[in-house]
């Protein structure tokens, strides 16, 4: 499903002293199966913005079209909507509600009214993708571990079989090692499902490995919106919004600066460590600079 | 959405009634339900409606938000209205199949109705023009001499605030929950009264998860912070009466008074 938001606004308490406009005049088009990161401050937007995306939301100025048919429209079936747009907010383990993970996962497969031996399948397949054990289906939800909470809520929107899936800080409060898994286990699931995904998160770090394309929110407004590489040349406008470059990207464009590497937008470690292996590797052959003095 | 609910809520802004002392507001709004109690006719509403009026645009508060603050109770209102709409004894004016209503019933309902949305309203003026803290030291400093019959006054008049105080946040949280749900397809709008009940279990235990995780933070960074109670507690911003306040109070005193004489 192709998403477009036209000249999109959103104005929240309207008429009172709280009047905020969360959203100012937005406008992108993102093509089917997309990898994108929503990058932006804390209040720039990026929340309300997502909202939309599934009709929770609605714009107060502007439109919204699913593959060319605006959502707004009276025809619009909007349960489908949800359906195939799934949203996974932020901190999603503040919704678990259920007696055990199995059935917390199948609360979505059941309010689309899928027969029961289908959404149990559903349940196992959402619950095998965000790594699971079959052992945790008879447990508690509230028993489990911080990541382990989040996994099974993210199951319970993949157990819908969204076409978009739309994550709001996916990784935010967990650990290190704990970001990286999930963050490769939504990868993994994109490469399997061939869906569309929007990363939202304020950690350039965490999003640059991943995604495509990047669309930076400052106060509302769409700052940027590009191929990663392209994003994170605007060094200096990206840090007056807040946001910072990769580290790794920072070291090398000072390599690059001093005439050491000649390769240029560089911003994930795996491609860094694979050219400067390889510049290492040369250097040892030519010595282009000495380390003894 | 469920954030329209604003009963108990402050509503930020520069006037003379957020600047009266909290003390003044709250002795204030007993007087004005004391009030709203000493007259039995429909004249007592005009001295009240004036009075009401004068404190409404003294506060500067737009009246769409006060209109919205009575939504929550519409329901009481309308069951109230209604039972004695059909259920006062008199003359006869209109009568239709099981219903019958008499002269009295519609003079009942009409007046009842009247007088819990100046309940409602006046009493909400109270909360939206003074912040959780002043009102806490308000009731607190009004209470303070029933401390002499052992009632523990400040720890009774920190619960209220806190209790006020978590109001929009839980507000906020219930709000992201059924967003949340929704986003999983479930439907809260469409169903028989049942239907929707049983759709709000998967709203409220998270609800309730979270209220309690967020009360055992609450009582840990309290107590990191030294927290011990109100015994040899100092005050940020101590209350002190000042010119306007000893006006208000006078206002006060006349307003009742004088309703007391409204036949
Ligand atoms: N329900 C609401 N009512 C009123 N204002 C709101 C509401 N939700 C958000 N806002 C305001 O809208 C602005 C954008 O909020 P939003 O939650 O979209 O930001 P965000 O980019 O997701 O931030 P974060 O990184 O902290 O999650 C903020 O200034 C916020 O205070
Ligand atoms: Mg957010």
């Amino acid at each position: 499903m192709s998403i477009t938001f036209d000249k999109v606004d959103h104005l929240y308490g309207k008429g009172t002293s709280f009047e905020k406009m969360a959203l100012k005049n937005v406008s992108f088009h993102i093509r089917d199966g997309e990898f994108v990161g929503i990058i932006g401050h804390t209040g720039s937007g990026k929340s309300t913005l997502i909202q939309h995306m599934n009709g929770l939301l609605k714009c107060t100025g502007g439109n919204i079209y699913y593959d060319g048919k605006d959502i707004s429209d009276k025809e619009y079936d909007r349960k489908k909507l949800r359906q195939n747009v799934g949203i996974v907010f932020q901190y999603p383990e503040h919704q678990l509600f259920e007696a055990t993970v199995g059935k917390d996962v199948a609360f979505g497969p059941n309010n689309l009214g899928i027969p029961g031996l289908q959404a149990e399948v559903r349940t196992y397949e959402a619950l095998r993708s965000v790594g699971i054990d079959d052992s945790l289906l008879d447990v508690s939800p509230f028993d489990l571990s911080g990541g382990q909470k989040r996994r099974v809520a993210i199951a319970g929107v993949l157990a819908m079989k969204p076409k978009v899936l739309v994550l709001d800080e996916p990784a935010a409060g967990l650990d290190p090692v704990g970001r990286r898994d999930i963050l490769d286990m939504i990868a993994g699931i994109r490469r399997e499902e061939n869906i569309t995904v929007i990363l939202v998160s304020h950690s350039m770090e965490d999003v640059a490995e991943y995604v495509d394309r990047i669309m930076v929110m400052n106060d509302g407004e769409l700052a940027m919106d590009g191929p990663v590489g392209e994003v994170f040349a605007h060094r200096r406008e990206l840090e007056e919004m807040g946001l910072s470059v990769p580290q790794i990207s920072l070291l090398m464009k000072d390599l690059e600066d001093a005439g050491i590497i000649k390769d240029t937008g560089i911003y994930t470690m795996e491609e860094a460590v694979r050219v400067l292996s390889k510049r290492l590797l040369e250097g040892s052959g030519q010595s282009t600079y000495n380390t003894t003095p | 959405m469920i954030r329209d609910i604003t009963i108990g809520q402050y509503y930020p802004s520069e006037s003379v009634i957020h600047r009266l002392d909290a003390r003044i507001k709250f002795i204030g709004t007993i007087g004005y339900v004391i009030a709203l109690f000493l007259f039995d006719t429909f004249w007592g509403f005009l001295p009240a409606l004036f009075w009401l009026g004068t404190i409404i645009v003294l506060s500067r508060i737009p009246l769409r938000f006060i209109a919205k603050g009575l939504k929550p109770v519409l329901f009481l209102l309308i069951f109230l209205a209604l039972f004695n709409l059909f259920l006062t004894p008199g003359q006869t004016i209109f009568e239709w199949w099981i219903f019958n209503i008499t002269d009295k019933g519609l003079e009942n309902a009409g007046f009842m109705a009247l007088r819990l949305m100046f309940l409602v309203i006046g009493s909400s003026m109270m909360t939206y023009t003074t912040t959780p803290s002043q009102l806490t030291a308000g009731m607190e400093s009004i209470f303070k001499p029933l401390g002499v019959f052992k009632v523990p006054v400040h720890e009774v008049a920190m619960m209220m605030s806190i209790a006020l105080r978590f109001i929009p946040i839980l507000l906020e949280e219930t709000d992201k929950i059924m967003k949340a749900q929704q986003a999983r397809g479930a439907d809260f709008e469409s169903g028989n009264i049942f239907r929707r009940a049983k759709a709000l279990i998967p709203v409220l235990v998270p609800l309730f998860v979270s209220a309690f995780r967020r009360a055992g933070e609450l009582a840990e960074a309290m107590e990191a912070r030294c927290y011990h109670g109100g015994k040899g507690r100092t005050k940020l911003h101590p209350l002190k009466m000042k010119g306007r306040d000893y006006v208000g109070l006078a206002l006060i005193i006349g307003f009742v008074v004088a309703m007391g004489f409204v036949p």
